[in-house]
């Protein structure tokens, strides 16, 4: 399962698991975001291709508005999967 | 261990747990769990999004022999699909030039030592192999 909450220092922690049937609930998140926000993937334990498309159709929205998403926290499959795919280099990863 | 699941995204659920109790049952190192879930799902997802021609179930097989991981998934009444054909994608892109397209068959090819394809009697089965580098714990 996968969900969402905002922490006390405004970032959006994802929560458990980002695959194509969770998928959605990230996407009703991400699309709200009008400006930079920091997502923390401390307590994200998965994520597929599904969970890429939406984070790059929304880091594309809000390139295009002049603002980015920031990833903080990645387990290490995770950032595996971003450097396989290039995305290290789409998204501000610390 | 082979289970067969109903073709349709809302099954990742029970595939993950399928999953997780093949791991336990036959010793499968756990380092390898996340591999085991992404190429699972981004395979059955596929066949579940472009094999329209079908309504049978997706059988998915998981099996520990001889310290390799060995996870095949046959979709059954389909045209072929050999993922071994599918295109490589240009990881240099910038983000507005970028797509998702192909990248879950992409990470695949990147994760495992070995993808193998065969198609029988309608019958198309991908088969990926991983050595497994630590013992079970």
């Amino acid at each position: 399962m996968f969900e969402s909450k905002v922490l006390e220092n405004e970032e959006i922690a994802f929560i458990g698991r980002l695959d194509a049937s969770q998928v959605e609930k990230a996407s009703l998140i991400l699309q709200e975001l009008s400006t930079s926000r920091t997502i923390n993937f401390k307590d994200l334990d998965y994520i597929s291709s599904a969970g890429l498309g939406i984070l790059l159709s929304n880091q594309k929205r809000l390139n295009s508005l002049g603002f980015g998403l920031k990833l903080v926290n990645l387990n290490k499959h995770i950032r595996d999967i971003f450097t396989f795919t290039g995305f290290d280099r789409i998204f501000t990863i610390e | 261990m082979e289970k067969k699941f109903n073709r349709q995204i809302s099954s990742l659920d029970n595939i993950f747990l399928f999953i997780n109790d093949c791991f336990a049952t036959q010793r499968i190192d756990k380092s390898l769990t996340f591999l085991a879930q992404f190429v699972i799902e981004e395979l059955f997802t596929n066949m579940v999004k472009y094999n329209h021609t079908t309504s049978k179930e997706i059988g998915i097989n998981i099996e520990n022999r001889s310290n390799t991981l060995i996870i095949s998934i046959s979709d059954y009444d389909v045209d072929p699909f050999d993922p071994r054909d599918v295109n490589e994608v240009n990881v240099s892109q910038s983000a507005e030039e970028r797509t998702v397209g192909g990248l879950g068959i992409y990470l695949i090819k990147k994760m495992v030592d070995e993808i193998d394809y065969e198609y029988i009697n309608r019958c198309s089965k991908i088969t990926v192999l991983k050595q497994m580098e630590n013992q079970y714990v």
